[in-house]
């Protein structure tokens, strides 16, 4: 039986990159992603049992990562109540700039729009933030968005699109800044 | 003149054609707002793009779960322990008595029961790997059906295409090569057989990319009889796929 161990491994290795990523996505931080990304692996591991053997693995784990990322976020949620944090908290996450060859004042603007993009996700819900994430950084369909979240695709919509409208009543005034730079 | 809805700029936006809605024209006020809505859904897709965990991430994460995974076997009789030590000296105390009555009539038939239980369980241990081992080889024919797939559609293949194939046959190839001893070892040769099969093309792909120049992956697929390979692989991949249900309902009636 140590055999599953080993066997495991191989199945840890394989996906746990690209769960990481999707993770690092939703959570929005490196340190977070890497606690999902193993209680996702341990998860799965304990309900083993349940997957079926005719389905994909890796569709499979990135399910569960999906529902760990929402059980971090919860987490954290009432471990601190709603962050309200303007600046960017989460420096060890790797993220291409948004225009890397762009002059001084625009790269500083770009940086204070992610910053704010970033503090802007934090205060979203769970659902609302994982459904954008899936939609519109893991390009998922909305159908694919739902069963995710297993919600319908219609609530999937809502979510997205009550995020966007969140985080484009928050992000305003940075837009009428960069046009006003131009 | 009637603005457009947040909730039609955003659908708009997801649109291919989104921006040449002709209201864009005559509404500079949601011409704006679709832009925003644009510029946001950009910078999203831009802070999307994280950089890949570094090559030993995986084995990382396993060393930091590995502790807490349990050992099935070990679990399931750790647990049954625990029971006993709280409920077991009542059970047994009331047990002995009614045990004294029935011991002599029960012991033939169970003792002979016992045997062939344990007999079977020895038999079905034997021919049947566990549920993650199932989970490991039916990921290795995945992956290995979706390279040979793509090998078996491919026309011509640039250096850049090839690049990516071969380091995955490369991969799949090291893989390959110790399923097919388990295989052989565990006394399952139509496993073996065909991973056997998978691992010879598996080592053109990887040790020799050239081979897939100008269409010679054509040249694969005649003497490597590649779509065979695919069919047999899927036949097995089915079979697994039951044996694993079946030898994990058999586990369960069991327990």
């Amino acid at each position: 039986m140590e055999g599953d161990r080993d066997a495991y491994r191989h199945l840890v290795v394989r996906h746990s990159p690209s769960v990481f990523k999707t993770a690092c996505r939703i959570t929005g931080n490196a340190a977070d992603a890497d606690e999902a990304v193993q209680e996702t692996f341990l998860r799965a591991y304990l309900q083993i049992r349940k997957f079926e053997l005719r389905a994909d693995f890796g569709t499979w784990v990135y399910r569960i990562g999906v529902n760990c990322c929402i059980d971090l976020l919860r987490k954290r949620r009432r471990q601190s109540g709603w962050r309200v944090s303007e600046q960017t908290e989460f420096g060890e996450m790797s993220i291409q700039p948004v225009d890397g060859a762009a002059g001084p004042e625009r790269l500083l603007l770009s940086g204070e729009l992610e910053g704010k993009r970033r503090a802007a996700m934090s205060r979203l819900t769970e659902v609302e933030r994982a459904a954008f994430t899936l939609r519109h950084m893991e390009d998922k369909s909305m159908q694919e968005v739902g069963d995710l979240l297993k919600i319908s695709s219609d609530s999937a919509k809502q979510a997205v699109f009550r995020a966007v409208q969140k985080l484009r009543r928050e992000l305003r005034p940075l837009w009428v800044k960069a046009l006003d730079k131009q | 003149m009637k603005h457009l809805s947040e909730e039609e700029l955003y659908a708009l936006s997801q649109e291919p054609s989104g921006a040449g809605h002709p209201h864009f024209r005559e509404c500079p006020h949601c011409a704006d707002a679709y832009d925003e809505v644009k510029r946001l859904l950009e910078a999203t897709a831009a802070a999307g793009r994280v950089s890949e965990p570094t090559p030993d991430y995986g084995e990382k994460v396993f060393a930091a779960i590995q502790a807490s995974l349990p050992v099935y076997g070990q679990k399931q009789s750790q647990r049954k322990w625990n029971w006993w030590g709280q409920n077991g000296r009542l059970i047994f105390a009331g047990g002995v008595a009614s045990l004294a009555l029935v011991a002599g009539a029960f012991w033939a038939g169970s003792a002979w029961q016992q045997r062939q239980a344990r007999e079977e369980t020895a038999k079905w241990n034997r021919g049947a790997p566990s549920r993650v081992v199932f989970v490991v080889v039916r990921d290795h024919l995945d992956r290995s059906e979706r390279l040979l797939m793509e090998l078996d559609h491919a026309g011509h293949l640039t250096e850049v295409d090839r690049g990516p194939i071969a380091s995955e046959a490369s991969e799949l190839l090291e893989d390959n090569r110790l399923y097919r001893q388990t295989a052989a070892a565990s006394n399952d040769p139509a496993l073996a057989a065909l991973l056997d099969r998978l691992g010879r093309v598996l080592i053109e792909v990887a040790h020799d990319p050239a081979t897939l120049e100008g269409g010679a992956s054509g040249t694969i697929r005649e003497d490597m009889n590649l779509d065979g390979l695919l069919f047999e692989l899927r036949v097995l991949r089915d079979k697994e796929g039951a044996h694993g249900r079946g030898g994990e309902d058999t586990k369960e009636t069991k327990s």
